[in-house]
């Protein structure tokens, strides 16, 4: 038996031994404690001496963990180079036979015993027993050994893990304390001893080697492989060592996270320091430089820039820092994303304010590309910083750009000069026109999104839709991928709210209408996973989640709804009013503001207002009603509306405009009782000057909206409204009906001769038709993602 | 009134030789300095061959020192001479009566190139040569011989980027000689190479927004000297046109106040059968200027707006009395001024009779800028005119017009409704009971009638 064992330790290499052996060390040490809580607990399963807890099943259950643990341990052992005599533990063969005496007397008393064991206990112990058997014979050999002597076997056992042990010792210290003393003392024991990490300034491409061959393995560490790495990076000298240690390093701090949602923020924090250290260096030396793709070159030699003919020779180092940035943004969201923003604000905010000196990296990280005039990585790059960038009040971002200020000192950058001072709006301009130039169209695609949203928000309602128009994207984006369409619908949002803020209520309406029209806009924005969809899969749900934006860049759902509803009551209040029929009022009205107005008429009791919903809808009630003064005192008591910038000249605006939609709905629905009404009355019951209310009045008149005419002479309006009889009305309705049905009929009959014509028309027709470019969709709508 | 002039902003999209009126006229309103405007004209003269011209206005700076002229004069000449001697051989083939003959009896663009090159030894470099001694003519300033040799140019020349050239190049010698029919044709030959580019170097959005963009500016010249009716007519169907609406939205808002203007000129016009109204216009501009408004406004947009937007017919009449001296100063509308004018107070009657009921004739006068008579008068014109649909009477004793509305009566809407309805639902009746007899041989007439409609097309792309 125990020449199976033997063999693998022959053969065995010593080179790859003694590096298994240090990374497998660590693993064995925690395999150890495994094993003995294991016999731990299978003693006190068992203490038939107390007869209180015969537990068979736990013991059962706990043998079969230091079963699987043995066979392990085993195959561990094969290539150590331990001789055999040291390959079982004495405490495990200890066990097994102890259970064994055990198991037989339990059974031996149990048939003696009048009371029968519980069956499950029963099973669990004859399980036990068969087991038991089946391993003894396994373990035949060396138990036969321990059983003549136990003494000796153990001796015999600690004499062959003598070698080890010292190694052993150590490495549990290592287990238990993280901080850096201890791990020097640790490496520098291991480095007497001669077998494992080479930590000193000779051996670090040695040492790095083996870290790469191990990186990916099963059983590595990523804890300890980062540990010894910033070990290393304190004994590199040269700078070409450190830039190398750097490449292992950052790589290593991300790779962390791969079972955790994201790695553990102090790491974080060391890793964008590093990579900051790491794009400093190379920027300080301009004779190294990263690239993805090199010459072949040998790993083991240290390599410094050579002059030949008169010009540099540059180092090429083999690495991505582009993508090191990337997943160091990445990551930066990922941990925003798992701070609750509510529940640990105080986290979130910390977290937060480590977005600087990220933003001073990625900078720093653009100058370097472009002077290595990597146009593919400064376009990343740079879309990186303005994603940073463009969401955030002017004042965030003048703070972030004067840190930037400070440290870039010495740089040069062709996209965004240092030195110059320049405001907000200007920089997401020039960051944005240098990615248009960019080759990448989903980048572009982006870039101008995201101009769109800073215009937006900024208030540049007129260049925020121009852009928005000219870009054409609102044909594409629903083939765009999801995080475009994310940020589309952003943008959208972001536009209807400029558009309210400028008082321009019919746009606002119609650019906000189609994200309402859903109940979904949180789901839309990427602020909620989707709630309503349960057959949702994990791994989609996983997906959604990591889509979600970090709390700081939300927008404020309520604000939006508050300005959309509002702009709805402005608009249909005095459509409702001008409808004749039912059926014409249900053509109109934009649906989910119908929807809360119906819920609220079906109310008995309309309580005071609670929500902002409900102030609209009871203000949109008041509007409808004639009482002006109460809609508008409803409307401008609404909170949310202090988030705006001018909130003052939004309020006003809004006063005004409810003012004049009052009139237009008091002439609505009370023309027909008066014959004329004065225009001084009207003029003072809503408080607008007479002009205003000839301009308003004229407006409808022009637009045959009211049968009206003005006497300027008296100051009256005369309205020349002729009732309609019921019989009259109902007539004139099936008249409509049956114009319609020809006219659908006339429609059909088009479309199916047309089938046979249209292959004519459409030639001559596509040349003007496809030519046509620009702005032929103003009103085209918008489409959410 | 400097603020509201356009030639700065017209001049980018202009051609040098273009704007050379539009300095001349400014330095005959002068609105601007004299000297600067003598600097400016130099400066734009600057460039060209027209050394005559260009010494001339260089004497009329202020403080021009002496400049000897003739070794630009001498230069012009001899380069003036060797692109005649290259264009030479070209010319004396379209002279000779025998070869155009025989160039005139063949349609086929290739095959003219290749009679050239074989019967008379004249390959590409030869016709380009024609093009370049052109184009040296036009920077001379002889732009009737300019036109000539750019015409044959584009007779013969295959190459698209140098015929798109040409064309423009002929355009402007038509403008600047003053043939107007023949520049309308170049415009409307522009605007389908423009409109339909297939694959070419126009078909880049960049490229061929410039491209509208110029078209737009240099058609100005040709629509308002083409006369009143036509002219006006010609622009709005261009500039209304969705594409070239939307260019000039987006480069060059200031257009719009001739198409503004234009629109308010011809608003009485008779119409073409088969076009739309052009109160419809009126109505569309009004939207437009108001969306535009945040980029360009001026008295002439503004006024639209005044009387259509804020119907506050004080604001429009001041606006009018600016307006007015605007398009009186206006390069391209100077000519147009009274009818402007007179349009504009037919837009503002029109409205206010619509709205009003009573209307004081001294008000309505006032708002006119017309004297009480002239006031009377021009609304007894107004009643006449029966497009206004309303039946005004004047009562001379209170000064009063009385404006009387017919309503319509529930039974009128009723009969208006339903009528047509029988016949329309007969024709539907007709036409399937045609289709469904005639669909089988459908099919093959639809194909025969494509066939020769497509040989026609080929036939009259090669002549």
């Amino acid at each position: 038996m125990a020449n199976r064992f033997l063999k693998g330790a022959a053969s065995s290499d010593e080179d790859s031994d003694e590096e298994d052996k240090t990374i497998v060390l660590s693993a064995k040490d925690k395999r150890f404690a495994e094993m003995d809580a294991a016999i731990h607990n299978i003693q006190n399963a068992t203490k038939s001496a107390t007869g209180s807890s015969n537990d068979w099943v736990l013991a059962s259950s706990e043998l079969d963990k230091l079963l699987r643990f043995i066979g392990r341990h085993q195959a561990s052992m094969i290539s150590s180079p331990i001789p055999p005599a040291g390959h079982i533990p004495p405490t495990f063969l200890q066990t097994l036979v102890e259970l064994e005496e055990g198991v037989n007397s339990t059974i031996a008393s149990e048939k003696a015993a009048a009371k029968k064991m519980a069956p499950v206990k029963a099973k669990a112990l004859s399980g036990l027993k068969q087991t038991l058997k089946k391993r003894s014979k396994e373990f035949e050999g060396v138990l036969k050994i321990y059983n003549e002597d136990p003494a000796a076997y153990a001796s015999a056992y600690e004499s062959a893990n003598a070698v080890p042990a010292p190694v052993k010792a150590p490495k549990k210290a290592v287990a238990q304390g993280a901080d850096g003393e201890a791990d020097s003392a640790d490496f520098m024991t291991i480095g007497k001893g001669g077998k494992a990490l080479n930590l000193t300034t000779e051996g670090v491409f040695r040492t790095l080697r083996d870290i790469f061959e191990a990186r990916g393995r099963k059983n590595t560490d990523r804890a300890e492989t980062i540990r010894i790495l910033s070990k290393l990076l304190e004994v590199s000298t040269t700078t070409y060592q450190r830039i190398r240690v750097y490449l292992a390093l950052i790589p290593a701090r991300l790779d962390y996270s791969q079972s955790l949602v994201s790695i553990p923020h102090d790491s974080w924090v060391s890793c964008l320091h590093e990579l900051d250290a790491l794009i400093s260096l190379l920027i300080q030396e301009p004779d190294y430089v990263v690239q993805e793709q090199t010459e072949e070159y040998d790993d083991l030699v240290d390599r410094e820039p050579t002059v030949v003919d008169g010009k540099t020779q540059r180092v090429a180092v083999a690495g991505s820092l582009i993508g090191m940035l990337e997943n160091l943004d990445n990551e930066f969201t990922k941990t925003l994303q798992h701070t609750d923003a509510h529940d640990k604000g105080s986290d979130y905010i910390e977290r937060l304010r480590e977005e600087l000196p990220l933003y001073v990296a990625i900078v720093k990280a653009q100058a370097l590309f472009e002077r290595e005039a990597l146009s593919d990585h400064v376009t990343r790059a740079v879309m990186r910083r303005l994603e940073h960038i463009y969401a955030k009040p002017d004042v965030v971002i003048n703070h972030f750009e004067d840190a930037v200020g400070k440290t870039a000192s010495g740089l040069q950058s062709q996209v965004t000069p240092f030195g110059v001072t320049r405001d907000a709006s200007a920089l997401v301009h020039l960051l944005c026109v240098f990615i248009y130039q960019s080759e990448a169209p989903l980048l572009r695609a982006r870039a101008i999104l995201a101009h769109i949203f800073s215009h937006a928000s900024h208030g540049r309602y007129h260049q925020a839709r121009d852009l928005l128009l000219m870009s054409h994207l609102q044909d594409t984006v629903q083939h765009a991928d999801v995080i475009t369409q994310i940020l589309y619908n952003r943008a959208v949002m972001q536009l209807g709210l400029a558009a309210f803020r400028q008082g321009y209520i019919a746009e606002c309406q119609t650019i906000l209408a189609e994200m309402f029209s859903t109940q979904r806009q949180k789901e839309l924005l990427a602020q909620s996973i989707q709630r309503y969809n349960t057959q949702l899969s994990p791994e989609q749900e996983l997906v959604e989640k990591r889509r979600l934006l970090p709390f700081h860049m939300h927008l404020n759902i309520e604000l939006l709804e508050a300005a959309y509803l509002t702009s709805c009551m402005l608009i249909e209040v005095p459509l409702l009013a001008a409808a004749d029929s039912e059926e014409q009022r249900r053509r109109i009205a934009s649906k989910t503001f119908k929807r809360l107005l119906d819920m609220a008429e079906r109310q008995a009791f309309m309580g005071p207002p609670e929500n902002t919903r409900d102030h609209i809808i009871k203000a949109s009630k008041a509007l409808q009603a004639g009482e002006w003064e109460k809609a508008k005192e409803l409307i401008l008591t609404i909170k949310v509306w202090t988030l705006l910038e001018n909130v003052d000249a939004v309020r006003d605006m809004l006063a005004k405009k409810i003012q004049e939609e009052g009139l237009r709905t008091y002439l609505f629905t009370y023309s027909s009782f008066y014959a004329s009404l004065s225009l001084s009355h009207l003029s003072s019951t809503f408080s607008l000057s007479v002009p205003a209310i000839n301009s308003i009045i004229s407006r409808m008149i022009y637009s045959d909206e009211l049968a009206a005419s003005l006497d300027p002479i008296d100051g009256v309006v005369i309205f020349h409204r002729v009732e309609q009889t019921e019989v009259q009305r109902l007539s004139q309705q099936l008249a409509e009906r049956a114009a319609m049905l020809l006219e659908q009929n006339e429609k059909t009959l088009d479309q199916k001769l047309g089938s046979q014509n249209r292959g004519e028309e459409r030639g001559q027709t596509t040349g003007t038709d496809g030519a046509a470019r620009g702005r032929t969709e103003r009103r085209g709508g918008t489409r959410g993602g | 009134m400097a603020e509201y002039d356009l030639t700065q902003q017209l001049i980018p999209h202009l051609d040098r030789q273009l704007a050379i009126p539009l300095l001349a006229h400014l330095s005959d309103i002068a609105i601007f300095p004299a000297e600067q405007l003598a600097k400016a004209q130099y400066d734009l003269v600057k460039g060209t061959n027209m050394v005559d011209y260009v010494e001339q206005l260089y004497s009329q700076l202020p403080n021009a020192e002496p400049k000897d002229f003739s070794s630009l004069r001498e230069a012009a000449t001899s380069k003036y001479q060797t692109l005649q001697e290259a264009a030479q051989p070209v010319m004396k083939v379209i002279e000779d009566p025998d070869a155009v003959a025989k160039l005139r009896s063949n349609v086929d663009r290739e095959k003219n190139l290749e009679i050239l090159r074989t019967e008379y030894n004249i390959d590409i470099d030869g016709i380009n040569a024609l093009y370049h001694f052109g184009q040296y003519q036009y920077s001379l300033g002889a732009y009737a011989n300019a036109a000539n040799f750019l015409y044959h140019f584009l007779l013969f020349s295959p190459s698209f980027d140098l015929n798109i050239s040409a064309h423009w190049g002929k355009l402007a010698c038509n403008i600047l000689v003053g043939e107007w029919e023949s520049a309308l044709t170049e415009v409307k030959d522009l605007r389908d190479l423009i409109d339909n580019p297939h694959g070419t170097s126009m078909s880049k959005p960049l490229a061929q927004l410039q491209a509208r963009t110029w078209l737009l500016h240099w058609s100005l010249f040709v629509f308002f000297n083409l006369g009143e009716v036509t002219g006006c007519q010609s622009l709005l169907e261009m500039f209304l046109t969705p594409a070239y609406l939307n260019t000039i939205q987006t480069s060059c808002p200031h257009l719009l106040r001739y198409l503004v203007a234009a629109a308010i000129i011809s608003r009485r016009a008779p119409k073409p059968a088969g076009t739309r109204g052009n109160r419809d216009h009126v109505k569309d501009l009004t939207k437009i200027v108001s969306m535009e408004e945040y980029q360009y406004s001026d008295p002439v947009t503004s006024f639209l707006k005044d009387l259509f937007s804020d119907f506050d017919f004080g604001k429009a009449q001041e606006r009018l009395s600016v307006a007015e001296s605007v398009v009186r100063q206006d390069f391209f509308l100077s000519g147009f001024a009274d009818e402007f004018v007179e349009n504009a107070r037919w837009l503002i009657s029109e409205v206010f009779c619509r709205i009003h009921q009573r209307i004081d004739i001294s008000e309505l006068s006032k708002t006119l800028n017309l004297s009480n008579e002239e006031g009377e008068k021009w609304i007894v014109n107004l009643i006449r005119d029966s497009r206004m649909g309303v039946d005004a009477k004047i009562d001379l004793k209170s000064n009063m017009l009385h404006i009387s509305r017919h309503h319509t009566t529930p039974t009128v809407t009723l009969i208006e409704t339903t009528r047509g309805l029988a016949f329309r639902s007969q024709a539907v009746n007709y036409a399937m009971q045609s289709t469904t007899g005639e669909r089988r041989d459908g099919g093959e007439r639809g194909r025969g009638r494509g066939r020769p409609r497509g040989g026609r097309s080929e036939v009259e792309a090669a002549t």
